[in-house]
């Protein structure tokens, strides 16, 4: 009897989003719970590395930024005061630090005469941090030739202007206010004094100006705050200016003393301040020292900037490849879960079910792997960065991660991250899929593209107010890798599929076996690639890392340009051997070469001066005299820095000639005419260029455009002064034994002790220290991804392993073939991906340091030996997946997994 | 040929391209009326499978056409393929782990095609629940196919079949890994479920045992319908000769090639027939 049709209508559709869908995708998850946790682990990698490398970088900017602050929140800031002053016989240079100065506010400077003659060429400021240290912790100041001109506008004269001031007089710009007062003008002819020499320089006056700001002075505060700070509260909070735009009271009154002292000094002061004048001058001398000294708040936070952006670069460079080896991860298991469900799939579509609807699955299947992963991902993330910076050689203890480590804007940390995983995911996922799935992924990809694009246009730019100057690299980065990833995946799905069955009837060795069934499962090209990608990141991690570190070795060397460098004037000042430089110092080469650790020793000196054709010495140059018998057996030399070699380059400076950069515009015969600058005066002397340089040596510090290298003994009897002298010493280990090492210590400049400062610096440590991590991270993941692929394929082969079982083949023989068969992909990946390795490094060694004009160039480094140390690890995978596979080979026969071959 | 026939299938052509390209339905009529049992027989290769995808909208045909319930199956509108398969026809294949989604239990994979249209869970859930009692598993409801026997599994994939109440059923090959008794209990099943549900039943198999069960049977050869036998005729008129003689036809023993000698065995009211060499 037929059913009453009409009874119930069970075709009726339900108004809305099918919800069993869901709940169909959510029961497919279940069932594959071993392949979608692997999916949501990596995938929560991802996303946890993903998000902890900013994190990491971010937290350790703000700890180092704290470690440069010593953590304190307020700052004093001082001015000190550079001027000169005409008395009545000579000009003397006076400066002074804002206490003086503002215990002297008012009073100013007075000459006996009654008048007041102030010229400020200069101001220092200098900010200091209560409990950072004894001394100020940094300074800036205004020069004329730099910040003059975007800080002030000239007003009257033009500055500079050599044709105003001919004769090689030395131009100055005057303060108009000042100027007015002292009745300097435009033309006025000056004497400065050099504290340094004591020597008169006559100058002119060639410009008044007035500062720009309204207020009329530029204050350090907004100096620091254009430069440094994105907003003008975060450095209120760090440096305690106040709220109100108020400059501190040392500023006012230090501004209100440069450019106000000489006006509200009335005649009736000037007496009592007459008396006080030489004291000051005599205190502001012994002051000034000690602001030389002092690192520059400007030049110490340049290099923080610096540092942030290299750290960020290189963690980048690091981590992309990492986290383009978890997403192939990803895609792998993916492959892997829509394989087996392929059957099932087919069978959605026989039950009614539209092509849309199984994207629907799928897709929502791959959402909720992404969101789990995604929050995991991001709850690991922070803990992550602690960890990164918890590792012993990672970061010096003094600039571990003490600050709690979160995500600045944890709403766009969410957006971002889940828009890459779930794009990451639905990629793996749908490999399988039809074309209303890549249509749907060219959707999703778009508004995930378009979600980043909003997220990073309104991401934190800032740590702490520190202007962070590359926040978006990391995800732009990852989430074209992402992409990239995922298109090559979906383009070559098809080459990965269609496993070929082994023709039992003619299996013979295991090995025969094993080269016969390679290339026949499509997990056996995920692996090896995944494997090579592996190694070659992580081998250029590691080479990368020797590289630079052998870089920054030559390169300190050659900006030293020897192992220690003894400032001369100052072993003679620290010797007790008075101000008679040169002759006076009782330490000569000869003698240097008697210390203990002493290997050689040479004498360089330096000097500014002009050179060119006879009569024609009008390029700037520098001038480095070196001792041809024995600068090569002591200086630091690449071959690359001339065209020929050292020696022949040494032997022609004996026979008088000179050796010329290209900068000096002179060819190889040449005659130059080089004047050198000898602080009073200028010697000439000319000489035949006999060499050509390639790269000025860097230990010159002058950045002159020509670099003109000569005989020491030519020089030295030319200028007579030991000032610029140094002596280089080649020294082993024993010369920092040595019992000399207390009394030198200050006064040599040491390329050992420089190497391992830099090597300690906190950034470098943490790159290195990622490096590390990235390194061992990639292998492990490429033998784990090896080994997984290998059960993979060998699981996929069940049928095939229990049909060469019936027809007579031994267990071991095929749990033998199967090692073979993981051995002949694992090694020859192992070794493909060391050489793509070497050969990515060399390229990415110039991206990772900037070679500037006159560094070393970067030369590879790596160890060759390393790769039958990986040879043997590939091997040992084999071994690991061979213990699983000869346990199944030698399992009964399996007469079900008959019907399971070929599952595709 | 009836004019209220339920699947009307007029002068099918199916030709595979290559080279060179292989034809497999040539030219090929077929009638089944609503509520008709009907067996599809025939040697490997004669197109029997290749028709009923062409049924199911999931393949298209070179020429001719076909019509179910006076609606066009077109293999190459897939939007209308998915209807059809929806709410026209219901589809058994051989092998159960073909049928049954193997992490479902069987009222779930009852009722998966149920959740693709968008019905009522609960009134899903009713329905599968019925059909498995239709087909003698209420009390398999929780099971998963790896718990059931292969006649259970084919007889849940039935139910699976039936869930959306399709006008016809197109089962292929439905009891081919099946032993005897499971075979005749599908057999009885698709002449129940007739019974009870009113739905037509096209099924192919190369078992002649299908015989006893069906309203006919079909002989397919090259492509085409190459005669027809009712239950009767091989029930005795036709096969039997005056002479009390069994004569088996041509085509049939074409598909099993002609023994040497043969054995003839009682089993109950059975004749079986056993060819030796």
């Amino acid at each position: 009897m037929c059913e009453d049709r009409d009874s119930v209508s069970y075709h009726r559709v339900m108004p809305g989003p099918n919800l069993a869908l869901l709940g169909l995708g959510m029961r497919n998850l279940r069932s594959q719970a071993g392949l979608v946790g692997a999916t949501v682990a990596i995938a929560a990698l991802i996303v946890a590395l993903t998000a902890a490398v900013p994190l990491f970088a971010r937290a350790v900017s703000g700890d180092l930024f704290a470690v440069s602050t010593a953590g304190a929140d307020r700052a004093e800031v001082r001015i000190a005061w550079n001027g000169s002053v005409h008395g009545p016989t000579s000009w003397t240079e006076l400066s002074a630090v804002d206490d003086d100065l503002r215990a002297r506010a008012g009073r100013g400077l007075v000459l006996p005469d009654g008048r007041i003659r102030s010229l400020v060429d200069s101001v220092r400021f200098q900010v200091r941090v209560p409990d950072a240290g004894p001394e100020a912790v940094g300074s800036t100041s205004l020069s004329w030739h730099d910040d003059l001109r975007e800080l002030a506008r000239i007003t009257d004269g033009t500055f500079p202007d050599a044709s105003f001031a001919p004769g090689g007089r030395i131009e100055v710009a005057v303060e108009a206010q000042t100027a007015a007062l002292q009745g300097i003008g435009v033309g006025t002819d000056l004497t400065l004094a050099l504290r340094s020499t004591e020597v008169s320089i006559p100058a002119t006056v060639v410009g008044l100006w007035v500062a720009d700001d309204p207020d009329g002075w530029v204050t350090a505060p907004d100096l620091l705050a254009d430069r440094y700070f994105t907003d003008r509260a975060a450095l209120e909070r760090i440096f305690g200016i106040g709220g109100n735009g108020q400059e501190p009271d040392a500023v006012r009154s230090a501004r209100w003393l440069v450019s106000s002292s000489a006006a509200d000094l009335t005649a009736a002061e000037a007496p009592a301040v007459r008396s006080e004048a030489a004291g000051l001058v005599r205190a502001a001398t012994d002051l000034v020292p000690e602001l030389e000294s002092d690192t520059r708040l400007a030049t110490q936070l340049d290099r923080f900037l610096e540092d942030t952006v290299s750290m960020r670069r290189q963690m980048v460079v690091v981590m992309a490849p990492v986290l383009a080896a978890l997403a192939f991860f990803t895609l792998l298991l993916g492959r892997q879960r829509a394989a087996t469900r392929r059957r099932e799939f087919d069978l959605w579509r026989l039950r009614g079910a539209a092509e849309r609807q199984v994207t629907t699955v799928v897709m929502v299947e791959a959402v909720a792997m992404a969101l789990l992963a995604t929050v995991i991902g991001l709850l690991a993330a922070p803990l992550l960065a602690r960890l990164l910076g918890s590792f012993d050689g990672f970061l010096d203890p003094s600039a571990r991660i003490g600050r709690t480590v979160w995500f600045t804007r944890p709403a766009a940390a969410v957006g971002v991250a889940t828009g890459l995983v779930v794009l990451v995911a639905l990629l793996a996922a749908s490999v399988r899929m039809q074309r209303e799935v890549v249509t749907s992924l060219t959707v999703l990809g778009a508004a995930v593209v378009a979600l980043l694009a909003v997220v990073l246009a309104t991401a934190p730019t800032e740590v702490d107010g520190f202007r962070d100057p590359a926040p978006f690299v990391v995800p732009v980065l990852v989430a074209a890798l992402a992409v990239g990833v995922g298109a090559l995946g979906l383009v070559n799905a098809g080459r990965f599929v269609r496993p070929r069955m082994v023709d039992a009837t003619t299996g013979a060795a295991s090995i025969g076996l094993a080269v016969r069934r390679l290339g026949t499962s499509r997990w056996m090209a995920g692996p090896a690639a995944l494997l090579a990608v592996g190694v070659a990141v992580a081998l250029t991690s590691a080479a990368v890392g020797r590289s630079t570190d052998q870089h920054l070795e030559e390169t300190v060397r050659h900006d030293v340009g020897a192992d220690w460098v003894i400032q001369e004037s100052l072993a003679v000042r620290l010797l007790g051997a008075g101000d008679g430089g040169l002759r006076a110092d009782p330490m000569t080469s000869a003698q240097w070469r008697e210390v203990d650790g002493v290997e050689a020793a040479t004498r360089v000196g330096e000097w500014t001066g002009s050179v060119g054709p006879p009569g024609r010495a009008a390029t700037d140059m520098t001038l480095l005299a070196i001792d041809p018998d024995t600068f090569s057996s002591v200086a630091w030399w690449r071959d690359d820095y001339a065209d020929e070699p050292l020696a022949t380059l040494m032997d022609r400076l004996r026979d008088g000639g000179v050796l010329a950069s290209p900068g000096a515009g002179l060819t190889v015969g040449a005659t130059a005419e080089v004047r050198v600058f000898t602080g009073t005066d200028s010697r000439v002397f000319e000489a035949p260029v006999v060499g050509r340089l390639t790269a000025a040596p860097t230990w010159s510090s002058d950045a002159s455009p020509a670099v003109i290298v000569a005989p020491f003994d030519t020089i030295a009897s030319l200028v007579g002064d030991a000032r610029g002298f140094e002596t280089w010493l080649s020294a082993g280990d024993g010369f920092e034994r040595s019992a000399r090492e207390a009394t030198f210590v200050a006064a040599v400049e040491s390329a050992g002790e420089r190497i391992d400062a830099i090597r300690q610096d906190p950034v470098r440590r943490g790159v290195h220290g990622v490096l590390s991590f990235a390194a061992v991270l990639l292998l492990g993941l490429g033998l784990l991804g090896g080994v997984v692929a290998v059960l993979f394929a060998d699981r996929a082969r069940a049928g095939e392993r229990s049909l060469l079982r019936a027809i007579g083949f031994p267990p071991r023989r095929l749990g033998a073939a199967a090692v073979l068969e993981a051995s002949l992909v694992l090694v020859p990946a192992m070794l493909g991906g060391a050489l793509i390795g070497l050969a990515v490094t060399a390229t990415l060694l110039g991206g990772l340091i900037g070679v500037g004009t006159g560094t070393p160039g970067l030369r590879l480094v790596s160890d060759l030996r390393l790769l039958p140390v990986l040879a043997v690890g590939a091997l040992a995978a084999g071994l690991v997946s061979h213990v699983v596979v000869a346990r199944r080979a030698a399992a009964p026969l399996d007469l079900h997994s008959f019907a399971n071959e070929g599952e595709s | 040929m009836s004019s209220a026939a339920l699947v009307e299938v007029r002068d099918l052509v199916k030709v595979y391209a290559g080279e060179p390209p292989t034809t497999v339905l040539r030219g090929l009529d077929l009638d089944v009326d609503a509520a008709e049992v009907v067996g599809l027989i025939g040697p490997s290769g004669c197109g029997k499978s290749t028709l009923l995808r062409i049924l199911a909208g999931r393949e298209s045909a070179t020429a001719g056409s076909v019509h179910i319930g006076g609606t066009r199956v077109d293999g190459d509108d897939d939007a209308a393929g998915v209807r059809l398969r929806r709410h026209t026809v219901g589809i058994v294949r051989q092998g159960a782990d073909l049928n049954l989604v193997s992490h479902l239990d069987a009222l779930a994979n009852v009722a998966l095609g149920a959740d693709f249209v968008g019905t009522n869970r609960r009134r899903s859930t009713e329905r599968a629940a019925h059909l498995l009692d239709l087909v003698g598993l209420a009390d398999r409801t929780t099971a998963k196919p790896a718990e059931l026997s292969g006649g259970q599994q084919q007889r849940v994939a039935i139910a699976a079949a039936l869930i959306n109440e399709p006008a016809v059923v197109l089962a292929d090959e439905p009891t081919s890994a099946l032993d005897r008794r499971s075979s005749d209990q599908v057999w009885g099943l698709f002449d129940h479920i007739r019974g009870q549900l009113g739905t037509t039943v096209l099924v192919v198999s190369h078992e002649m045992a299908l015989a006893d069960h069906v309203d006919r049977v079909l002989q397919m050869a090259d492509g085409a319908i190459a005669g027809e036998h009712s239950a009767a005729n091989l029930d005795g008129s036709t096969v039997v000769d005056q002479r009390g003689r069994i004569r088996l036809p041509a085509d049939w023993l074409a598909d099993r090639g002609t023994p040497e000698s043969v054995r003839i065995d009682r089993d109950g009211d059975d004749l079986i027939i056993r060819g030796d060499g």
